[in-house]
């Protein structure tokens, strides 16, 4: 009882001396009263940043909205004058990300950089690959356009097959041999792309073989728990436009392990998606190291 | 012929068989080591793995070259060693370090069906198994290097004698390209290796691809693409990227645009940043002197004037680019020099427009460097 009446008692001396204005002797007050006063002045300084900020991107929004409509900022508009030299940057920004997207969406309809060189007498195109989102080499073809179209120069790999297709399609469908070229391209790129991240994200698991066109890929894995068993993974790419393997052959050391359900159930899953993304499940499933 | 008979002697009288290396190895593992030079050759006999660890580390690398020498091969007697072990270990040498004179490229043209997926397992074998057949007494080494090439290393021998492992010819070739690269390749030998290459690859027939050089990488370079080529874009290259930063706020270059027109006429045609380092470019002209000016005696009108042009340089495309990007040669580059890079092949034979040659670039010949 003595006790609460002291914390009692305390209390209401220091809120007595608090109205008096006489400072708390206590330096752990203090430090808190001025953490707090800090704290307060940054919270202001932040809110006026964060308004700061807003009207910026509301002004950026309205040219955007402004440039997507087609209505271009009229220098002699008497109001507009006054606020050029404002707007110059944010016009130029949202000139900028208007120019980025239109770019995208020109990659994304599978559309081609073209340059003309030589005032008409040839043609550059730039082939872009990409796999999932990154964006990996672009090749490049120039096509001499006197006397009907023949490649001038390129810098596309030897083993893809450029004289077969060109002498399929070239003179009769520009468009459809592009296309086919550029799947070959990317085909092959998305396998070195899928190589690299596996060799990037999984230490434990090597190649023991693979192929400039990455049309063979053989990785050996190793299985916890018991030793010296090893799965020999052969991944064979058939098709070379595609990103995934079409034959899958699975050995072991110990003979009994490619039989099993489980095992099989991953040779089917090879097949339908990326390696490394397998390879990843099993190992955080715990079935490989 | 004494050191044998003196080993026999020694090893009749200890009771104990001690395996001699044949003096073929002996003479090519001395010889292989005086090519790999001291600070190499730690790690080269590490990578051949025929010597044992504490072999390895009893060897002193600061003693003189001789007995180093003498040293490393009694350890090879020590483990019984034979040409097989010691041509493995010339190969690792000169994987790494492909300095064997000049490589020639060639091109393998009407490719089967399954060209495309031959892999090297069945290559090795049969590569081996054709050129078994077609030749005895031959020995080969196949190796893959790590940037995916295929070594091969042949040694030649015939009906009568042993493969000559002292002149081997080595092969480079790329899976699933239609490049391969030779050295020191003899013309009665040619034949074999070519069918041999021809099967082995499945492809229909091989040619000389017209281009040689003393550095493989340069010429492997050249035909696979590996230098950064450079094409027209839309986009605006920095120009702070190509031109040389501004010496003088007051020096202001008159011929900027010219400058930089020329310095992408000359990129575009050899390529950007570093490039293969070629020898030589080889032009002959069977052409018809059209010379005028009053050289009479020369100008035979029918008969072609028989000429031979030979660019010579350290690093030739760097010189020709660099001849182009500063004036001295017109733009647009003449098409005979661009030719190397774009055709990739240094050795050409120009004739006149009228008789098409079989190897030729029909041009005037009127050349304009």
């Amino acid at each position: 009882m003595e006790a609460r009446d002291h914390n009692v008692l305390s209390c209401l001396q220091r809120l007595e001396m608090g109205a008096l204005g006489f400072q708390s002797r206590d330096p752990e007050e203090v430090l808190k009263k001025d953490r707090l006063h800090q704290l307060k002045c940054r919270a202001l300084s932040l809110r006026m940043q964060r308004n700061q900020l807003k009207a910026q991107i509301q002004k950026l929004k309205e040219a955007k909205a402004a440039l997507d409509d087609g209505i271009t900022m009229d220098g002699n508009d008497v109001e507009n004058r006054v606020n050029s030299s404002q707007l110059a940057l944010p016009l130029l920004m949202s000139r900028h990300t208007q120019l980025k997207d239109m770019l995208r969406a020109h990659h994304l309809i599978g559309g081609y950089d073209v340059v003309e060189v030589d005032s008409g007498k040839r043609v550059s195109f730039s082939l872009s690959t990409a796999y999932e989102d990154t964006y990996l080499d672009t090749y490049h073809l120039e096509l001499d356009l006197t006397r009907g179209v023949r490649i001038h120069r390129h810098d596309i790999p030897p083993f893809i097959p450029l004289k077969t297709l060109a002498q399929e399609n070239l003179e009769t469908d520009l468009p459809g041999f592009l296309h086919s070229l550029w799947q070959h391209v990317n085909g092959r790129a998305s396998r070195q792309y899928q190589l690299k991240l596996i060799k990037e994200q999984m230490e434990t698991v090597s190649v023991m073989e693979t192929n400039p066109l990455c049309s063979v890929l053989v990785l050996m894995c190793k299985i916890p728990g018991e030793e010296d068993t090893a799965v020999l993974l052969s991944l064979l790419y058939g098709d070379p436009l595609k990103a995934l393997p079409t034959r899958v052959t699975l050995e072991s050391n110990n003979k009994l392990l490619p039989d099993e359900p489980q095992w099989k159930e991953v040779k089917s899953l090879f097949l339908k998606t990326p390696p490394h993304k397998v390879l990843l499940a099993l190992r955080s499933e715990g079935r490989i190291m | 012929m004494k050191r044998t008979f003196q080993c026999i002697i020694y090893s009749v009288c200890i009771g104990k068989y001690i395996p001699s290396m044949g003096d073929v190895a002996r003479t090519l593992l001395q010889r292989t080591l005086r090519k790999i030079p001291t600070v190499k050759l730690e790690e080269t006999l590490k990578k051949w793995a025929h010597l044992s660890r504490r072999q390895q580390q009893s060897v002193n690398y600061t003693q003189s070259k001789w007995i180093l020498h003498e040293n490393i091969v009694s350890l090879c007697e020590e483990n019984g060693l034979t040409t097989r072990h010691v041509s493995e270990l010339e190969m690792i040498y000169c994987m790494e370090n492909p300095n064997l004179g000049t490589w020639r490229a060639c091109h393998l043209t009407d490719a089967d069906e399954d060209a495309t997926s031959v892999e090297l397992l069945s290559f090795k074998e049969q590569f081996k198994s054709h050129l078994a057949e077609l030749i005895r007494n031959v020995s080969i080494k196949i190796k893959k290097h790590d940037n995916g090439s295929v070594w091969i290393r042949i040694a030649w021998g015939d009906n009568f004698s042993k493969p000559n492992h002292f002149k081997p010819t080595y092969v480079v070739h790329d899976l699933q390209t239609p490049y391969v690269f030779i050295s020191n390749l003899k013309s009665k030998h040619k034949p074999l290796l070519y069918q041999g290459l021809v099967l082995a690859t499945k492809h229909g027939s091989i040619k000389d691809a017209h281009l040689s050089g003393r550095s493989l990488h340069a010429v492997r370079d050249l035909l696979m693409g590996h230098y950064q080529q450079s094409f027209p874009t839309n986009h605006l290259r920095p120009l702070q990227e190509r031109n040389p930063p501004i010496t003088h706020p007051n020096i202001e270059k008159e011929h900027k645009e010219h400058a930089e027109k020329r310095l992408q006429v000359a990129y575009e045609a050899f390529g950007e940043g570093d490039i293969p380092k070629l020898e030589t470019a080889t032009y002959t002209l069977e052409t018809r002197f059209r010379g005028g000016g009053g050289m009479d005696t020369l100008s035979d009108g029918e008969k072609p004037f028989r000429t031979v042009v030979q660019f010579a340089s350290t690093s030739l495309l760097e010189s020709l680019r660099h001849c182009v990007s500063s004036g001295i040669a017109e733009a647009p580059v003449s098409p005979l020099l661009s030719s190397i890079t774009q055709k990739g092949r240094n050795y050409f034979v120009i004739t006149d427009k009228a008789d098409k040659g079989h190897n030729a670039t029909t041009q005037n010949s009127r050349a304009k460097v």
